[in-house]
């Protein structure tokens, strides 16, 4: 897992020196889709940069298995907001190889990494020779996706990763996740969002950031029921959440669902059961 | 008023805009629906004379938008804010910024001064007047545009995508000042979004995809179309996908909008239902 | 890193530097620029020095800011100092086989390195103490005579303030970019002088392409808001006022004082 141990980063800005995050403590664990949420300011990107090791800590550490995570950044795949604005290469395939080729993957193994790569984001074949300037915002966004996931990361952070998609891709992204899980259970992958929804709908944890400290962690069911918390950091609760308190005020308890199949069926049962 | 008339685009042999007729009234505010591609920001353009119809007419208050001569007319009347926060500044001072307009139209000094006071206020980023721009967050950005745009007194404001990139506070706060402005100040919003939940607080909500207008109605009617919204690339706020799956399990419930009425609306049903079995 | 350069932004204030003309600090920030460029004694540079702390001191501006502006410069002054004291020749003072210091190449290195680093002190100041709009005007009126000879000179301010304002935002965004290249394993640091440009596509090609968006996105934004329209009348009108004079004179004073210097080295 990623642990961070009490880490603490400022950097200096023409308004003075700002405490991004001050001793946090936090892990990502292997196996669980983690998602970052927390006001803008509150240092979850710099909570990202850390634990993608493409900073380090003023104090404290942020180690992956024991070993600081600036050095195990082969291993980290980091998919930063609006990766299309990266893209640069002359094919969509020299773009997503950029990132194995850095590593030293050639050849034949390099081919089926682009190949995976590609189909695991949905992008067809006759996409892969075209300039990827030519590609549509969400193809685009996919092809700087697969240059990531064409590294085979171990670890994938993804900043906003559904940020200006439409709905369709939004889901595709999130699937795209849960996949990679799936294949192989000791990935840990974590995500930066404002939507609550997407926290709730697609997330196994929480992490709550607020003014660069950790406000909350655990399962989305457990940060959401913190409802004052949230609220006092800036934040909402997620749709389903407010229904169901809007129902309890009205004299129907169903409990506190998070997700949109949990207030459907809590709803369908109250309904099914008068 | 703002009149479209059979309005067609084609980009490389690909129609973007099909026969689009709408037309806009002050004091409204209209969402404008689609997805990425459908063509909606296309529209927008052709309204300021940012793009000219292929075929078709454009006419705001009358002035035809293919009239080089009525081009600058057009632009004080229509206001567009656009979607990147940090791409519309013209000056590096909040107030500086506000009062690029008015210095572009040549006013006199003093008038020119009056309309910055009155458009920071309006966007309610008096406090910030003297603010580097840099140093404001996406929202107090696009605040700053539009406090820009009000300084030309303009009939109507085009938000292309304007909060797409903005986080949820900050979104609700320029959303906020818009509807202010339409109730204030009687302009004619166009919104253009593909957050369904910003489509709610409108008067009317057009649905745009592959270039033609697929609905035009108050957002209750054009929401209650579940077939088309899904057609159309969108997605339903999570109260009325509620309903929608509560309906197709067989329970008489209207679509909610917001999560208010989603619980207003199912307490009622749970006490219907307690009364029928009785 | 990218974040530390100063060139171009603003930093607002009040001291006697904020308030002067525009139109003074221009003149005044190339009149000092050409005395840097162009003096080549010792005495003359450390009169610019003085004139440049003196400056910064005014302006009020914490000097650890201006300083960081010339740490982007660094390695390029290391660059240009390294050749030029092992490039020139004349009185040996220092020598490992084939490779030589001279008297007169430490003197050039020095001069050189001197002359940049106050060339950017004295635009940072300009800069820093003038926001762009007021930086656009006085450009456009000095600028002003040779619309006689068909020259745009409205536009050509407004085009060189929207430059220097973008300056830093283009630093950001090129830092943003190098860290996700470097994410996905790029290394800029290494290798041979022909890898090393050709390991910059990735963060160059990006760069360039978002730079020409956002002149998009920023020309359709000042066409909405009818710029083009005609003669801008700019709110905030200056006067040249009694600092005004009492600026030029000094700079005027310090310039001849310089001649002087330079004419008798």
């Amino acid at each position: 897992m990623i642990e961070f141990s009490n880490a603490s980063y400022s950097y200096t800005s023409p308004l003075g020196t700002v405490q991004a995050l001050c001793g946090v403590n936090a892990r990502l664990r292997r196996g669980e889709i983690t998602a970052v949420i927390g006001h803008t300011g509150s240092g979850k990107s710099t909570f990202m940069d850390l634990a993608a090791g493409l900073a380090e800590p003023e104090r404290g550490s942020v180690t992956l298995d024991g070993f600081d995570t600036a050095s195990q950044r082969k291993k980290i795949g980091v998919v930063f907001q609006y990766p299309e604005y990266q893209l640069f290469a002359d094919t969509v395939r020299d773009d997503i190889a950029f990132g194995p080729m850095n590593f030293g993957i050639k050849g034949s193994e390099l081919n089926e990494r682009i190949k995976y790569s590609a189909e695991i984001t949905g992008l067809d074949d006759s996409l892969l020779s075209r300039s990827p300037f030519e590609l549509s915002g969400g193809q685009k966004r996919m092809a700087a996706a697969a240059g990531v996931l064409a590294m085979k990361p171990e670890i994938l952070l993804l900043d906003e990763p559904a940020a200006g998609l439409d709905p369709s891709l939004r889901e595709q992204i999130f699937s795209i996740m849960r996949q990679l899980l799936d294949s192989n259970g000791n990935m840990i992958i974590a995500f930066v969002t404002h939507s609550m929804e997407d926290a709730a709908n697609y997330a196994d944890r929480l992490i709550l950031l607020d003014h660069g400290c950790v406000a909350a962690y655990g399962t989305p069911g457990e940060v959401f029921a913190k409802r004052e918390l949230l609220y006092s950091c800036g934040l909402d609760i997620p749709a389903p959440l407010k229904i169901a308190d809007g129902l309890r005020s009205l004299g129907d308890d169903i409990g506190g669902a998070i997700t949109d199949d949990e207030i459907f069926l809590s709803v369908k049962n109250m309904l099914s059961s008068i | 008023m703002i009149e479209i008339n059979g309005l067609c685009r084609s980009y490389n042999n690909t129609e973007v805009l099909k026969n689009v007729t709408l037309s806009f009234e002050p004091g409204t505010l209209t969402a404008v629906l689609g997805r990425n591609g459908s063509g909606k920001s296309t529209l927008a353009r052709h309204i300021n004379a940012i793009l000219l119809p292929q075929r078709g007419y454009v006419r705001v208050d009358r002035l035809d938008t293919s009239d080089d001569s009525l081009v600058y007319d057009i632009r004080e009347r229509v206001g567009m804010v656009f979607q990147n926060p940090e791409s519309q500044a013209a000056a590096s001072i909040v107030e500086d910024d506000t009062a690029f307009a008015p210095e572009n139209l040549g006013l006199d000094t003093d008038e020119i001064i009056k309309r910055v006071d009155t458009a920071l206020r309006d966007a309610g980023i008096e406090h910030l007047r003297k603010k580097p721009i840099s140093a404001l967050s996406g929202g107090q950005k696009q605040l700053t545009a539009v406090a820009g745009i009000l300084a030309m007194r303009p009939g109507y404001m085009i938000f292309d995508e304007g909060t797409s990139m903005l986080d949820p506070e900050s979104r609700k706060r320029v959303m906020d000042c818009v509807i202010r402005l339409k109730n204030e100040l009687g302009i004619g919003i166009i919104w253009i979004t593909h957050y369904m939940e910003e489509a709610i607080a409108a008067d009317r909500v057009i649905i745009i995809d592959r270039g033609a207008i697929k609905a035009d109605g108050t957002p209750e009617d054009v929401f209650s179309d579940t077939e088309l919204i899904a057609d159309s690339g969108l997605e339903l706020p999570p109260s009325a996908r509620l309903c929608m799956r509560l309906i197709k399990e067989g329970f008489d419930i209207p679509l909610a909008l917001t999560a208010e009425d989603c619980a207003k609306e199912i307490h009622q049903l749970a006490q219907r239902l307690t009364e029928e079995k009785r | 890193m990218l974040r530390d350069i100063t060139i171009g932004r603003y930093v607002p204030g009040n001291s006697a530097l904020h308030r002067l003309d525009p139109r003074t600090k221009l003149l005044g920030a190339l009149v000092y620029s050409a005395a840097v460029l162009s003096c080549s004694s010792f005495i003359s540079m450390s009169a610019a020095g003085a004139a440049a702390a003196a400056a910064a001191l005014i302006s009020k501006i914490p000097v650890s800011y201006i300083i960081k502006g010339l740490k982007p410069l660094r390695w390029f002054i290391l660059f240009t100092v390294i050749i030029n004291l092992f490039c020139i020749d004349g009185k040996i003072l220092w020598h490992l086989g084939a490779v030589h210091i001279t008297y007169e190449g430490v003197s050039a290195a020095a001069l050189l390195a001197l002359r940049f680093i106050f060339f950017v002190l004295g635009t940072s100041l300009l800069t820093l103490t003038t926001p762009p709009i007021a930086l656009t005007d006085g450009l456009a009126r000095l600028l002003r005579p040779l619309k006689a000879v068909k020259l745009p000179a409205d536009d050509i301010a407004m085009i060189i303030s929207i430059t220097l304002r973008f300056i830093p935002s283009f630093a950001d965004e090129a830092e943003r970019i190098m860290k996700a290249q470097k994410a996905r394993g790029a290394d800029f640091g290494s290798g041979s002088m022909i890898s090393r440009v050709r390991s910059i596509m990735p963060v160059t090609i990006p760069l360039f392409i978002s730079v020409f968006r956002r002149a998009d996105e920023l020309s359709l934004a000042m066409d909405a808001r009818c710029y083009g329209k005609g003669v801008r009348n700019p709110r905030k009108k200056f006067f040249f006022g009694r600092t005004d004079a009492y600026f030029s004179l000094i700079m005027i004073i310090f310039c001849g004082f310089l001649a002087i210097i330079e004419f008798f080295n």
